[in-house]
């Protein structure tokens, strides 16, 4: 086991978990200092207690291998529509629209509907070959634009 | 039908799943049950010479059921439990449509030449 990797990814699971060294000790049932000795690479974690730790920290056990997940769709979704709100800013307000509308709105007024669809699609399009998230999603641009559609 | 080059991207995977975790195991079965659902691993007493068989169950979610023998040394389940789960995949590849086919060797093929 390469016990410098799994302190590494345990140190940084329960810090983005906020939780102190005697916090995860008391969740998994075992001293705060078995907890430093894993994360200084001093001792090899036992299955069973990887396990709850696993499952506390909300990880899963290949995490702490090296292994980081990747995102499935429905975050890819959730970050799309993060930057949906971005350009909803341009408008300003707090104006309910649908992606569609909101995409279309935040081309302008003078925007031909569809015309200003086409253009968001574009950069949506370069935002998602950017973050390259073919890879997390397995669909192409196109097959996962239609698919939020349809969801949406 | 498998070509040559697959059965080599293949066997690296088997290979980077032998490198990157624990040569155990107990955490490899965690691992693959975790990350693979669909694979259930069970263990059964074997009293003929088996190391370990291997099912297809399902053919819609394509459930495969893994038995490996406990009479086996512990060194021994590990590299049985290695060799039926890289068997999965390649029999996985063999029941795909030629289209998805083609996006999973695209998707071998960037992930090798990303570790390079």
């Amino acid at each position: 086991m390469n016990k410098e990797i799994v302190g590494k990814q345990l140190k940084k699971a329960r810090t983005e978990k906020n939780l102190s060294q005697e916090e995860l000790a008391q969740k998994v049932g075992i001293s705060r200092m078995m907890i430093s000795r894993y994360e200084i690479s001093s001792s090899d974690i036992p299955l069973e207690k990887l396990q709850r730790i696993a499952e506390i920290l909300d990880k899963p056990i290949s995490f702490f291998f090296g292994e980081e997940p990747k995102q499935d769709s429905q975050q890819v979704w959730k970050e799309a529509q993060k930057y949906l709100e971005l350009l909803k800013d341009k408008v300003g307000g707090d104006i309910l629209l649908s992606p569609k509308e909101m995409l279309a709105f935040s081309l302008g007024p003078n925007a031909n509907t569809d015309q200003a669809i086409s253009e968001a699609k574009t950069m949506m399009k370069n935002w998602y070959i950017a973050n390259k998230l073919e890879e997390s999603t397995n669909k192409t641009f196109e097959e996962w634009w239609e698919n939020m559609k349809k969801e949406n | 039908m498998i070509l040559p080059l697959v059965q080599d991207m293949l066997n690296m995977s088997a290979q980077s799943l032998r490198t990157r975790f624990p040569q155990d195991y107990r955490y490899i079965k965690a691992i693959a049950q975790e990350k693979w659902p669909h694979i259930k691993i069970e263990e059964k007493s074997f009293k003929e010479n088996i190391k370990g068989i291997r099912n297809l169950i399902g053919d819609s979610s394509v459930y495969w059921l893994i038995v490996i023998n406990t009479e086996l040394p512990e060194e021994e389940k590990y590299l049985t439990l290695i060799h039926e789960l890289l068997h999965c995949t390649i029999d996985e590849i063999k029941l795909l449509g030629k289209e998805d086919e083609e996006r999973l060797v695209t998707s071998i093929e960037k992930e090798i030449s990303d570790s390079f």
